[in-house]
């Protein structure tokens, strides 16, 4: 279980999170979704302390960590218990796709090489690139690096993982394979919190959605409500440009 | 004028305990440039202001000092300092010391510069994947980002490296005996008669030393690029 309570970040005088309290359950599937520059990102990087928030406080697998006084120590504990996906992949590029995995695995989770290489094996497999395990990012595609990111996160077991709009950087072509990934792991129960402009497919993915506006959660709920009866005006209208941009593709 | 090759040869062989000298300077000095580059290049990225301007400082008045004023300057003028301030009275300073001293002086403010512009061109994102997946913050730079700097770092430090060796024939100008020593006495002690033999052998020694370490850092790139090779 993950719990944000009272989380707020501003970064000078601009309030990017303002007071946001949320409880995240196991196996859960949220995806958050809104407007561009209205603090998707900076959440995320606030629940594994890559930005850490002003005040408030983040809890996840029994571990609660102040966000004003925190020890080194407590960070490091906290970050290992989630892995992120980042927009632009974000692959060791000094380091081979198993090697990305098995970094991770050696380092933090104290596992040894053999041990770390056939769990990286195992992940890898499971993205379909198998094959690919000996090359370096710089000789992957897009697709391939995310589904590579996917599978380091997926072998650290974390309690969470966080995709920050994992399809944004692709070409269209290549953003299939990476939705199907993710898909695959949303089926192995592990809860996930996606940040994505695809509302098709967090509609399709996600067991919760989130609508985040101006720093606020502004509407929390099951997709199909989030999506038909939306409760809050601004969702209501960025809904309906979904919908018209959608009525519009066809 | 006329080339005498049978003197040039033994001129080669006269020179060879020398290069001993130059390669000994030349380790010293590049060693302790590192460290002291090393040091500069953390200050110079670290969030103090009063450390950064320093270390900034230090490197525009190194860059702006020609490096015969610099080793002239240490050398006359640090026993001088010390008799004044503190009584003390060298004699027998080294030469070797200050030479290494001065070299390393030089060494350290261009290598810090060459450390900080790798540093920075190695984007942020690597640090932050790194320690997402649960890395500590040395571990972090140890495994993913050291790597990385030292591939961007390694041309500028080869130009580096062989100007040092360079710079520090200017030994000569306070004394020292080593190669460029050496090559001044004989050619004093032949009046001349013998410059070319003598000097075209002592570059001759300069030259194989600069291709050896170009050679050197172009393997060492080959090592820690693999990741760039495109097939
Ligand atoms: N490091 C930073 N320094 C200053 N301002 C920042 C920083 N990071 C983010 N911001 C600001 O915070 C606001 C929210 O940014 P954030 O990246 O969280 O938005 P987002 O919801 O992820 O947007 P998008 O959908 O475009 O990715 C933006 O106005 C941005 O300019
Ligand atoms: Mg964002």
């Amino acid at each position: 279980m993950i719990e944000i309570k009272n989380l707020s970040k501003s970064f000078g005088s601009h309030h990017v999170i303002r007071d946001i309290s949320l409880t995240i359950n196991d196996k859960e599937v949220v995806a958050l979704i809104g407007p561009s520059g209205t603090g998707k990102t900076t959440l995320l990087r606030c629940i594994n302390f890559l930005t850490c928030g002003d005040k408030g406080e983040i809890s996840m697998g029994g571990l609660t960590v102040d966000c004003r006084k925190h020890s080194r120590y407590n960070l490091l504990n906290l970050r290992r218990k989630s892995a992120m996906v980042f927009q632009n992949y974000n692959l060791f590029q000094n380091k081979t796709a198993l090697q990305n995995i098995t970094e991770g695995l050696i380092y933090a989770k104290g596992l040894k090489k053999p041990e770390a290489e056939k769990r990286a094996c195992v992940e890898l497999e499971k993205v379909g690139l198998a094959d690919r395990a000996y090359d370096y990012p710089h000789r992957l595609s897009g697709g391939q690096q995310q589904r590579v990111a996917i599978a380091r996160a997926m072998a650290l077991d974390p309690e969470v993982i966080l995709f920050d709009e994992p399809t944004s950087a692709l070409d269209p072509e290549k953003v299939g394979e990476v939705l199907l990934a993710i898909k695959r792991v949303a089926r192995e129960g592990i809860t996930m919190i996606i940040v994505t402009h695809e509302l098709d497919f967090a509609r399709n993915v996600a067991s919760r959605i989130l609508f985040m506006d101006e720093g606020i959660i502004l509407e929390d709920g099951a997709p199909d409500e989030v999506f038909q009866t939306p409760k809050n005006e601004r969702t209501k209208r960025f809904m309906q440009n979904y919908n018209n941009d959608f009525i519009y593709n066809i | 004028m006329r080339f005498d090759v049978s003197y040039f040869m033994q001129t080669i062989v006269r020179f060879l305990p020398y290069l001993l000298i130059v390669i000994k300077v030349l380790l010293y000095s590049v060693g302790c440039g590192l460290i002291l580059g090393s040091l500069l290049a953390w200050a110079k990225l670290s969030k103090n202001r009063v450390l950064r301007g320093l270390a900034y400082a230090y490197t525009t008045l190194i860059r702006c000092t020609p490096a015969v004023i610099l080793l002239l300057l240490l050398y006359y003028g640090i026993p001088l300092l010390l008799n004044l301030l503190l009584g003390v009275k060298i004699t027998n300073a080294s030469k070797e010391l200050f030479l290494i001293i001065s070299m390393a002086l030089f060494c350290g403010a261009s290598m810090s510069e060459a450390l900080r512009a790798a540093y920075t061109a190695i984007s942020s994102n690597q640090f932050e994947a790194a320690i997402s997946v649960g890395m500590t913050d040395f571990q972090a730079f140890r495994r993913v980002l050291l790597p990385q700097v030292v591939f961007v770092v390694l041309p500028p430090m080869a130009n580096i490296i062989v100007s040092t060796l360079k710079e520090g024939s200017l030994g000569f100008t306070i004394g020292f005996i080593d190669l460029i020593g050496r090559a001044n006495v004989l050619n004093g002690n032949t009046l001349g008669n013998y410059l070319l033999e003598i000097y075209i052998s002592a570059a001759l020694f300069y030259w194989v030393l600069s291709g050896t370490i170009i050679a050197g850092i172009r393997s060492l790139e080959r090592i820690f690029g693999k990741h760039k090779i495109t097939y």
